[in-house]
């Protein structure tokens, strides 16, 4: 039974609950360097954290709005591209969502060390 | 309709450089800004724009050859339908969000109840007064669903806008946040869940229905007799007929009480005290009705009426021992009730709480 379990509907949806969270974090962190779209999308899959293009390009607007990144258009490779990095407020906001995460993944790997003795 | 800039004559617009083989991306890129708003349209499709042309540029470097058209229709199918895109753009993916919907399914819910019960009253007593026939109570009845149509979608409406405000001034609506523990109701074990007030209401509403149309349809009331009873001398008396529109208004009075006590908690007291109101009402009703004496008499000129003046007797007496019979029982029934608010006692149940720890 175990072996059927990862593909269910079930687990899909947990497992993306699970990812949703991590994403703006993992997009804030990556975005301590500048990036477009894409190139921003290829870095994060590279390091495990491969993200829907649907989903990351509407999400680095959202961001934008909410004033933790900053965006600027700019030629390169003779190509017009939307560059995006984090703004003051995009940093002060990463170091605070890195200390929640720390919390979380110290509290996590507690609860799962006691789980497993 | 805008289409992003493919060329860098826009100099007042972003955009990528042309390229040939573009048509799959225009039309793709065209559809999704048909769904996207217009002053967001030109930037949101330069950006994505630029972002599949880097893609198809960076496979085609690791393949080291243009791609095939199949191979572009590739990216842009695992780019998402461009309608589904376009809307992850917006601010607001739904119309009523989780935080509204519990409110919104208890508002749907009291609304429908009420909504059918003053259509259904409303249009009753309209009949009733008019003396419409029986197929114009059958299309009211018919005309429910769509009423309760209406309201549903007014409801919903609401929402939906109550949640496009809430979602831009977030500030201002937190509702959710707005309660105190102290104001959650007492726990009053002997509450009716709505399923069961609203069979209540309905039961009450059909027997009010019913006796407003026995007046029209006396076969109703005495089955196939009632021929011969319209086609005899024996009718109703005047006093008989001058009681009918106030028992029709007091039969109302439990039905409007317990509307108005509709998804309120009430305390023993309060429920009691309506109770005795029903009580008296229905005994009011039965002393008013046992005044009369005479219910039936006979009407016209048939030479011979000795039967008939017999018959209309004999209906006069048993309706009044009948009446007496009620009269009795209800007097015992409401005795029973206060007898047994004061015997029990204010006492209200309680869920099981888990024990406190010893020491």
């Amino acid at each position: 039974m175990h072996s059927t379990v990862t593909t269910e509907p079930a687990f899909e949806n947990l497992r993306m609950e699970l990812r949703r969270g991590c994403l703006v974090l993992a997009a804030l962190s990556q975005l301590r360097v500048e990036h477009y779209g894409y190139t921003l999308r290829k870095a994060l899959a590279d390091q495990g954290m491969s993200i829907d293009e649907g989903t990351l390009y509407p999400l680095l607007r959202r961001l934008e709005s909410q004033g933790l990144l900053l965006s600027e258009w700019r030629e390169e490779d003779k190509r017009r591209k939307r560059f995006y990095r984090l703004s003051p407020e995009g940093k002060q906001m990463l170091t605070s969502l890195l200390g929640e995460w720390q919390i979380i993944n110290e509290s996590l790997a507690n609860i799962l060390q006691e789980a497993h003795s | 309709m805008n289409f992003p800039p493919q060329n860098t004559s826009h100099s007042t617009s972003p955009g990528p450089a042309p390229r040939s083989c573009d048509d799959l991306m225009e039309r793709y890129l065209h559809a999704i800004g048909r769904h996207l708003p217009k002053s967001r349209r030109e930037d949101i499709l330069a950006e994505l724009s630029a972002n599949l042309l880097a893609e198809i540029e960076d496979r085609e470097s690791d393949l080291g050859r243009s791609l095939t058209a199949a191979e572009q229709s590739d990216i842009l199918k695992a780019h998402g339908r461009p309608f589904l895109v376009a809307a992850r753009y917006s601010p607001q993916q739904y119309l009523i969000g989780p935080n509204a919907f519990p409110y919104y399914w208890l508002v749907l819910r009291i609304s429908l109840t009420l909504s059918a019960f003053v259509y259904l009253l409303g249009s009753s007593i309209g009949l009733a007064v008019t003396g419409a026939t029986f197929a114009a109570y059958i299309g009211v009845m018919a005309r429910l669903p769509f009423n309760l149509l209406v309201t549903a979608g007014w409801v919903t409406l609401t929402f939906v806008v109550l949640e496009f405000w809430a979602t831009r001034y977030p500030s201002k609506s937190a509702v959710h946040s707005q309660w105190k523990p102290e104001s959650l109701p007492r726990i009053d074990p002997a509450r009716r869940t709505p399923a069961r007030v609203t069979a209540e209401l309905l039961i009450h509403f059909g027997g009010i229905l019913y006796l407003a149309a026995i007046p029209r349809y006396p076969s109703l009331l005495l089955g196939p007799g009632a021929g011969y009873f319209t086609a005899g001398p024996l009718r109703a008396t005047a006093q008989l007929h001058a009681f009918y529109w106030p028992m029709m208004a007091l039969l109302c009075v439990p039905v409007l009480l317990k509307v108005a006590s509709l998804g309120r908690t009430l305390t023993p007291g309060w429920r009691l005290a309506l109770r005795a109101v029903k009580g008296a009402v229905g005994l009011l009703l039965l002393v008013l009705l046992l005044r009369i004496h005479d219910y039936f008499t006979v009407v016209g000129s048939l030479p011979d009426q000795t039967n008939y003046r017999q018959a209309a007797a004999i209906f006069n007496n048993i309706i009044t021992l009948s009446l007496r019979i009620a009269v009795a029982v209800c007097v015992l029934s409401l005795v029973w009730e206060i007898g047994s608010y004061i015997l029990k006692g204010r006492s209200a149940g309680s869920y099981p709480l888990a024990p406190r720890a010893q020491g």
